[in-house]
């Protein structure tokens, strides 16, 4: 009997009737650190520190096993000597023997202390991992294996407009409207992701029901010891479009800045007209002027455009102190960056044309400029005038000058519009009208 | 040089009215200048150039359609693009001399000069 009780590994006693010990088996011995004379005859709850006297276990042993016959998964803790805190679980039972022998008691002793703690540790790792998927601040879906979902975070109801009744358990490929299902997710959900453990990066463009067209990335990772699948969802479709403006943005600065080198540099190799260097240098110096003070116009609207009384505004230098000596007359309309650019450079050549040689050039000379906006079956023209009057007698200019011809051909080449100039007698007109879109 | 036709497609006009006097006095023939593909087309139709000039960009638009017009004429190009790095992808503009913007004189003359030589047909 003894070599069979001393083989198995759980720790038991023997007790008699009076709960004293008879035997204890050798795992005993060894799990408790003690020997057989501070064991043996002792009453139970003598033993080691008194550690088995507890009023609970009294009451198991004394009144209810006699009748019951077994006590099952008793638990003690208790900080045992020498060997630490402990939390043992103990079973007791009566061994039915011959009439004439004395019955005995046989206690088995299971330590639990370590599974107990496991389950701790576990309960609190998972409460710490559920707060952690609750507070992220991206959509988390939790999968089983079978990539049904088991749970979500808020940031995902909050994200998609569902709630938990259209989501928990349902296969992530039925969500929504089928956003998920997608033959590509689905193949590295199924098959990918079993053998490679995880993936990254993977992108959705969709129209999502109720929140619309979202560009989404997805990181997936397998929890083996869980079965779970853990799918987390980035909408990146803000910062895509953030990141598309700006390419474009700097793309059309690019575009503008290596425009802008050539028309000046153009401006330097044209327009010397038989000038002196001297006079040819300011006639520059002063287009690339009218240059830059438009685009600063450009800038203030941030190149959405400029008003054309703005435009106008520019020519004041020309007219000196005599500010009435150019009249402008017109609506509100802005041209866009293009439109300005043009005319911007026009009204530069109009006015430098009639302060040397036009209206401006004399005392009682006026320029009138006025512009009509007009409604067309292709859309709003703006219909443009620069008159002078009281200037010296006008000549036949220079047909090739670089001005002049900018004059006639800017409106035509570069606004789809027309211009019609005109040396009158009494003085230059120009007449000319583009669309505005 | 002399007496070549070249078809300039160009949107600027200050750009355009510099290549037109460039050209000019190399004793070439102006075609044009045309500032969008619409117009460049247009002018195609009614007049067979040397050769061309081809702004790359022309107001949004890219200048393909009418490279591919000039490839069925057999009418050679060079392409002058404003972008630092810009990918020529569009295979009607492939194989074909390209410039930078600000295009300098000599080397416009000197590509235009190789396409119009008799060889190239």
């Amino acid at each position: 009997m003894t070599e069979v009780v001393d083989t198995i590994r759980q720790p038991l006693l023997i007790l008699s009737e009076d709960l004293r010990v008879r035997s204890a088996n050798r795992a005993f011995y060894e799990m408790f650190r003690v020997d057989r004379a501070e064991t043996e005859g002792c009453l139970i709850y003598e033993l080691g520190d008194h550690q088995w006297d507890i009023p609970r276990l009294r009451e198991l042993l004394s009144e209810i096993l006699p009748q019951r016959r077994t006590v099952e998964e008793f638990e003690v803790e208790h900080p045992f000597e020498g060997i630490g805190e402990k939390i043992m679980l103990l079973s007791a039972r009566t061994l039915p023997r011959a009439v004439n022998r004395q019955p005995l008691i046989l206690v088995a002793i299971e330590d639990v202390t370590e599974q107990r703690r496991s389950r701790w540790l576990l309960e609190h790792q998972k409460e710490l991992a559920e707060k952690i998927v609750d507070t992220v601040r991206e959509p988390l879906l939790v999968l089983h294996q079978d990539l049904r979902v088991q749970s979500a975070n808020r940031a995902f109801y909050d994200t998609f407009n569902v709630e938990p009744a259209e989501t928990e358990g349902c296969m992530v490929f039925d969500l929504g409207n089928g956003q998920w299902d997608i033959p590509e997710l689905r193949r590295l959900l199924s098959e990918i992701l079993p053998s490679n453990d995880f993936f990254e990066d993977f992108e959705v463009q969709h129209d999502f029901p109720t929140i619309g067209h979202r560009v989404m990335l997805l990181n997936a990772r397998r929890v083996d010891h869980l079965q779970l699948v853990l799918l987390a969802i980035e909408d990146v479709t803000e910062r895509r479009r953030v990141e598309q403006e700006r390419e474009m943005l700097v793309s059309e600065l690019n575009h503008r800045v290596k425009n802008l080198f050539a028309v000046v540099r153009a401006l330097a190799t044209l327009g010397d007209d038989g000038r002196s260097a001297e006079e040819y240098r300011d006639v520059l110096l002063a287009r690339m002027g009218a240059l830059a003070r438009t685009h600063d116009l450009l800038f203030e609207s941030q190149w959405r455009g400029a008003e054309l009384r703005s435009l106008a505004g520019m020519l004041q230098p020309f007219a000196g102190e005599r500010t009435e000596a150019i009249d402008v007359d017109g609506a509100p309309v802005e041209l866009n960056a293009r439109q300005a650019l043009s005319v911007g450079l026009v009204l530069h050549e109009l006015a430098t044309n009639a302060a040397k040689y036009g209206a401006l050039s004399v005392l009682e000379g006026r320029v009138h400029l006025s512009w009509q906006i007009e409604d067309a079956d292709e859309g709003r023209l703006v219909r443009l005038r620069w008159e002078e009057r009281g200037g010296p007698p006008v000549t036949a200019p220079q047909e090739t000058g670089f001005g002049t011809q900018l004059i006639r051909r800017a409106f035509g080449f570069e606004l789809d519009g027309t211009a019609d100039l005109a040396f009158e007698p009494e003085g230059l007109r120009l007449e000319a009208m583009f669309p505005l879109s | 040089m002399h007496g070549l036709r070249v078809l300039i497609v160009e949107d600027e006009l200050v750009i355009a009215m510099e290549l037109e006097n460039l050209l000019r006095g190399l004793g070439c023939i102006v075609l044009g200048p045309a500032p969008t593909v619409r117009a460049a087309l247009r002018t195609l139709a009614a007049e067979r150039p040397d050769v061309a000039v081809l702004d790359v960009n022309l107001q949004g638009e890219r200048v393909t359609l009418v490279a591919e017009a000039l490839r069925e004429q057999g009418v050679p190009f060079v392409l002058v693009t404003g972008y630092g790095s810009e990918r020529l992808h569009e295979e009607a503009l492939q194989d074909a001399p390209h410039l930078r913007k600000p295009v300098e004189a000599n080397e416009l003359a000197r590509a235009l000069e190789i396409l119009a030589r008799p060889e190239r047909g």
